[in-house]
């Protein structure tokens, strides 16, 4: 029995648009953790190498700093193989992050990145077979000129491999695309045993073969993913394949459109605000449709404020966003306004009641007229 | 409110007055309080306002203006009054034993007094009078063309809105557009409502980080590119190196086949060799066969030649003895007549030497005499010059000598003049010593002494007399004497004894003088002109030169006697020299013409000579060449040689051309066309690799440069804070728009209701208007509702253009306007001597105006002149 761990899509100097300054900074820093924790995992699980099925860092072009700092996590590896496959994040070509100085200089012997398709021993009849991303957009997938070239393996052959998988659907690049069946012809007729890919930053289990895996990134990068911050440990025993998912991330991304109608809704809204145990780690974008009254409106935008100061980043889902405040009589009492401005209130109500950039003009001075005569 | 009724106690001089104003049930119409100028009308009003306005303990400066000049007693004012529903008395005493009392008697019975009595009032007041807009409804003498501007008056708008069904403008409402005012100016300027710097910096900061973003893309692209290249580049290189190592293969195999054509064009060569020297060996041979042919011909020709420049030789020596004879000839008769010749010349320059000599010793004879006289002459003047030299008195200072005599001889006579003189006769011979001076005296002969100074007589044998002069003859005594010193240090001075001496001295000196002039112009006569040392040199060079010419002469003829004969010689000797010229030429020409043809002949004789002896060294050296030649090979060797060689030339031609053939098969112009375009091929090939990898390199170096400074990292922290400038510009805009929206939305309803609040204020106007203009009178109110612009008589006029009196009836009927909406909410409307200058028509019809106002509100009128107001139908009129 053999074991080694298979991970993929760090992409180690991301930066997330919606973060502030600080947020950005625990991202970078907990992604950077997450990678050390796979190394703790390797240890844990005693396996005989990590693959590292692509995207390793976010660009070629990386701050020097990002590159020193992902060496210093790697030199506290186990010390196993740990294969680093280009992928189309930080392809292999003539700027490839892999040939900087700062890497090339700092990099630990037990770390090896995959420059063609010469198998490497991993461990205990384990080789693996890399297929890394010479280019960032090849004609197509290298791992099918890879498959080409191999003949039927008695062992435990890995094919290390980055790129979409047509099978599973998903926003990925369309350039390199690997079509199922080419892989599970591969594993049906022994030439590999097992693929390793990366790309997809869910964890999946592809096709029906149980051979065929995305890892996940170890922590989730957008709202859309539905596994990650995740690290497979695999396990081979005589020929059978057994993976097993490990949760290494901390951070949440979270989404809700919601539809609101009154103080009911209202206050589904305010708990899914405020269900998050780890607001700081938690990333979440929302979106309103209905009516509210200005008395609503003027509290739902205060839980949000406030939410805003403890979530890592709240942003509005302005593609959902259809919200119309309509001010209600109730409103009207506690504005106590009466003459001109009554008239001004009716005017606005009705533009407001309708749609477009004027009706969401006459919603924010409603809400402002509400907040500058309660208070 | 309603004024029923005002007493005033000891107010600006009046001791106690009160006024009734209403009577019970009646609240409103017309009174007219009637008085004369200083009745103390204007004082109600204003009495009124202190009573209103200010506590008992004020000193303020209107509670002041009521006290009495001169008086102790402090003021008091006391009103009865109605006030939303309210009756009461109010009364207040001020600046003494202050006091305030408030008797309310409706809607129940009360009594307050101090502060509580007043602000109750007060409370009162503000809860049902709009105590600002009544203070400006006042119409006061002073302020008679003023509009009151009830645009933003609390209780007229209440009242308009009344009447006019509309919303109201009221405090809340205008607080909560102030507000929204406040936060529109966060965001916009208050006039031009253009973007404050938060918003424009925000702004900024997105044109800015967009700028940034670019530029961080650009050099990102250009990375790309090079990237793209790089692979590019190195994915050629394998097929260039490929494309070198192939044709450079093609290039060796051209470069073998060309060594081969180049071979075999040696031996082509090789071969034209061979046969070239094949024919230089047969020309040779040739050569050597032509030269001994020409060299046998040469020798008869040279010996033929030979004898007959022999046989010319001997005629030119026999020639040449005659032409010899014929110059000796020539010869002597030349000498004969050269002899003549030099005789004829050597008598002509003797007899022109003689007359040259002779006239040199003529010239010697005259420049001689010529120096003795100047030498004479110099003599002469060198003597006289010497007595000027020793005679230094001249005319002048004869003249001194002259006058200093004459001075001795008057001063010698005064001082005698002026001494005692002594007198001596002698009785007998006696011999005297007179001042040391010894005379004989014979007896009776008498002897005189003027006595100066001291005087000693002595007598032999007798004694001493000494005589003393007194001091008066001092002055001529000392006369006398420095006359004789100046005339002993003149005479000292011309070297001379006495005056006679210095006078014969001055004729000497002037017959010196006239001697130099003489002699000077006598020297001077000799010397012509001349230096004499030239004139000296002259002597002497002429002396030379005819002791030289008398010595020289050794003819032995005489030498002329004059020179008159020496040029008649002259002159017969050149004739005979001219003789002896003549006969020269013939004989000259005659030998010269020998001597040129024996001359000839001998040059024509000595070429022969020469061209004989060369002609036989050159015989003698074809004789030797020829023996020479034929001992190398004979006549017949040599034909031998020749055959043979002419046989060796044909083989070898033949060779030659065989090999020529085999070349020219071989085409080796396209062989060596193909070897070159090979060779260029490879070093195209060999340069698109270089230049390839160099471009490499390059680009590699430009991906190392670039490729280090994390161009992706940068550009996406750009990006976010460019993400994060975007949000925040947008909720900035989102806010503004928010504030924009409202504050214009409120801002056009006010403007809306205020509208609509001045048509029944309008209305009102244009009633009352018609009532006093007729009825096309129109009018516009501005935004504070004041009348803006009038109409009448066709023709619309601004305020500011209209005439006083009608500004002050405009300025009265907005009021009554006003109080007319007012009613029973409005204050007391009081007019103080108004309508100064309008006319008596319009004042009739001004009080259809102020009747119909009186019947919705109480008008007080006050006036000193009561026939203004004596069309007011039903008033009430009070006399003070």
């Amino acid at each position: 029995m053999v074991r080694f761990v298979h991970t993929a899509d760090w992409q180690l100097g991301m930066r997330r648009h919606f973060l502030g300054p600080g947020p950005q900074d625990r991202f970078s820093q907990d992604r950077l953790e997450a990678v050390a924790a796979i190394g703790r995992l390797a240890g844990e699980v005693g396996a005989v190498g990590i693959v590292v099925a692509g995207d390793v860092f976010d660009d070629n072009q990386v701050d020097r700093q990002t590159v020193l700092r992902a060496i210093e996590v790697l030199r506290g590896f186990p010390d196993v193989p740990v294969l680093l496959l280009p992928g189309n994040h930080d392809p292999f070509d003539a700027g490839s992050v892999f040939t900087r100085p700062e890497f090339r200089e700092s990099c630990p012997p037990h770390v090896q990145v995959v420059t063609d398709h010469t198998p490497i021993h991993l461990g205990e009849g384990v080789e693996v077979v890399g297929a890394p991303w010479p280019v960032k957009r090849p004609l197509r997938n290298p791992a099918l000129d890879v498959l080409d070239d191999l003949e039927p393996s008695s062992g435990t052959r890995v094919l290390l491999a980055h790129g979409g998988v047509d099978a599973v659907g998903g926003d990925f690049d369309q350039t390199g695309v690997l079509p199922l069946a080419e892989l599970e012809a591969a594993i049906d007729d022994q030439r590999v045993q097992f693929v390793a890919l990366g790309d997809r930053h869910s964890a999946t289990d592809v096709g029906v073969t149980g051979r065929i895996w995305y890892p996940g990134a170890p922590e989730p990068t957008a709202y859309v993913e539905q596994d990650p911050g995740k690290a497979l440990v695999v396990e081979v025993e005589d020929g059978a394949v057994r993976v097993e998912r490990r949760h290494i991330g901390r951070w949440t991304f979270r989404q809700q459109v919601f539809d609101v109608a009154g103080g009911a809704d209202l206050e589904t809204v305010l708990r899914w605000l405020d269900a998050p145990r780890d607001k700081p780690h938690t990333i979440a974008k929302i979106a309103l449709r209905g009516t509210l009254t200005l008395a609503e409106r003027t509290r739902l935008e205060s839980a949000l404020e406030a939410a805003a100061t403890t979530y890592a980043a709240l942003e509005s889902w302005e593609r959902h966003q259809e919200l119309t405040t309509t001010p209600d009589q109730e409103d009207l009492d506690a504005m106590e306004v009466g003459g001109f401005v009554a008239d001004a209130v009716a005017e606005l109500r009705e533009v407001a009641a309708g749609a477009g950039e004027d009706a969401e003009a006459a919603g924010d001075a409603l809400a402002l007229l509400y907040r500058t005569v309660v208070r | 409110m309603r004024l029923h009724r005002l007493t005033l106690r000891n107010v600006r001089g009046v001791e106690e007055r009160t006024v009734t104003l209403a009577s019970a049930g009646t609240d409103t119409g017309v009174i007219i309080v009637e008085g004369l100028n200083e009745a103390g009308k204007s004082t109600l009003g204003d009495a009124l306002d202190v009573l209103l306005t200010y506590k008992d303990s004020s000193r303020h400066s209107d509670v002041r203006s009521l006290q009495s000049a001169g008086r102790e007693e402090p003021p008091e004012v006391e009103a009865e009054l109605d006030l939303g529903g309210h009756r009461f008395t109010y009364h207040k005493r001020y600046l003494k034993r202050t006091a305030t009392t408030l008797t309310l008697s409706a809607p129940r019975g009360e009594q307050l007094s101090g502060d509580a009595a007043h602000d109750r009032v007060d409370a009162l007041l503000h809860e049902h009078l709009d105590v600002a807009l009544w203070s400006s409804l006042r119409l006061r003498q002073a302020d008679g063309l003023a509009q009151t501007a009830p645009g933003h008056a609390r209780g007229l708008a209440t009242a308009l809105a009344e009447h006019s069904d509309v919303s109201a403008i009221g405090d809340r409402e205008l607080t909560v557009l102030q507000r929204v005012q406040e936060e529109y100016e966060r965001y916009f300027t208050a006039k031009a409502g253009t973007p404050k710097p938060l918003l424009r910096e925000a702004a900024a900061t997105v044109q800015d980080l967009t700028e940034q973003l670019a530029t961080i893309e650009d050099r990102r692209a250009s990375l790309t590119a090079d990237i793209d290249r790089a692979d590019r580049l190195a994915r050629s290189l394998p097929a260039l190196r490929s494309q070198v190592t192939e044709t450079a293969a093609q290039a060796e195999e051209h470069a073998a086949r060309r060594a081969e054509v180049a071979a075999l064009a040696e031996q082509v060569e090789r071969l034209r060799d061979v046969a070239q020297q094949a024919e230089a060996t047969l020309e040779r041979l040739e050569e050597r066969r032509r030269r001994r042919t020409a060299l046998t011909e040469e020798l008869a020709e040279v010996t033929a030649a030979q004898q007959e420049r022999t046989t010319a030789l001997a005629a030119a020596q026999a020639q040449q003895r005659d032409l010899e004879d014929r110059l000796e000839r020539a010869r002597t008769e030349l000498e004969a007549a050269q002899d003549r010749q030099r005789d004829a010349r050597r008598a002509r320059e003797l007899a022109q030497r003689d007359l040259d000599l002779l006239g040199q010793q003529q010239a010697l004879s005259r420049s001689r005499a010529r120096a003795e006289r100047a030498a004479a002459a110099l003599a002469r003047r060198r003597d006289a010059e010497a007595t000027t030299t020793e005679i230094t008195l001249d005319d002048a200072g004869l003249d001194d000598l002259r006058a200093a005599q004459h001075e001795l001889t008057r001063a010698r006579a005064a001082l005698d003049a002026a001494s005692p003189q002594l007198r001596f006769t002698a009785e007998r011979a006696v011999g005297l010593l007179a001042d040391g001076e010894s005379m004989e005296l014979a007896p009776g002969e008498r002897a005189r002494w003027p006595v100066q100074g001291t005087f000693s007589l002595r007598i032999e044998e007798v004694g001493e007399v000494e005589v003393l002069a007194g001091a008066g003859i001092d002055d001529a005594a000392e006369a006398h004497r420095l006359a004789a010193e100046e005339l002993r240090a003149g005479l000292e001075r011309a070297g001379v004894a006495d005056l006679a001496a210095a006078e014969l001295a001055v004729r000497r000196r002037r017959e010196a003088e006239r001697t130099i002039a003489e002699a000077q112009r006598e020297r001077e006569t000799a010397l012509e002109g001349q230096a004499a040392e030239d004139l000296d040199e002259e002597v002497d060079r002429l002396e030379r030169t005819v002791t030289r010419e008398l010595s020289a002469r050794d003819a032995t003829a005489p030498l002329p006697d004059s020179i008159a004969a020496a040029r008649t010689a002259l002159e017969a000797a050149g004739a005979a020299e001219r003789d002896a010229d003549e006969g020269v030429a013939g004989p000259a020409a005659e030998v010269e013409s020998a001597r040129e043809a024996l001359e000839r002949d001998r040059a024509h004789a000595i070429e022969l000579t020469t061209r004989c002896s060369e002609a036989d060294d050159r015989l003698a050296a074809i004789r030797a060449e020829l023996v020479e030649a034929r001992d190398r090979s004979s006549d017949e060797d040599l034909a031998a040689e020749l055959a043979a060689a002419e046989e060796a030339r044909a083989a070898a031609h033949a060779a030659a051309d065989t090999a020529a053939a085999s070349l020219a098969a071989a085409d080796p112009d396209a062989v060596t066309e193909l070897a070159d375009n090979a060779a260029a091929v490879v070093a195209d090939a060999r340069g698109r690799l270089q230049a390839a990898e160099q471009d490499l390199r390059d680009t590699r170096v430009r991906i190392s440069a670039l490729g280090g400074d994390g161009l992706w990292e940068q550009r996406e922290a750009v990006a976010t804070e460019l993400t994060h400038a975007q949000t925040a510009l947008l909720g900035l805009q989102r806010r503004a728009e928010a504030a924009r929206t409202l504050r214009d939305t409120l801002e056009r309803h006010r403007l809306q209701a205020r509208d609509r609040y001045a048509a029944p204020l309008r209305e009102q106007l244009v009633v009352y208007g018609r009532m006093l203009y007729g009825p096309e009178f129109d009018l516009e109110l501005d935004d504070d509702l004041r009348i803006a612009r009038r109409y009448l008589g066709g023709l619309w006029l601004d305020v500011t253009q209209l005439s006083v009196g009608a500004r002050e009836q405009l300025a009265l009927l907005g009021r009554l306007a006003c109080a007319s909406l007012l009613g029973a909410h409005g204050g007391v409307l009081l007019f103080d001597d108004a309508l100064g200058n309008t006319d008596p028509d319009r004042l009739e019809r001004l009080g259809a105006v102020l009747r119909s106002a009186g019947q919705h509100a109480q008008v007080i009128v006050l006036t000193s002149y009561p026939d203004r107001y004596r069309h007011v139908g039903g008033a009430t009129r009070i006399a003070l």
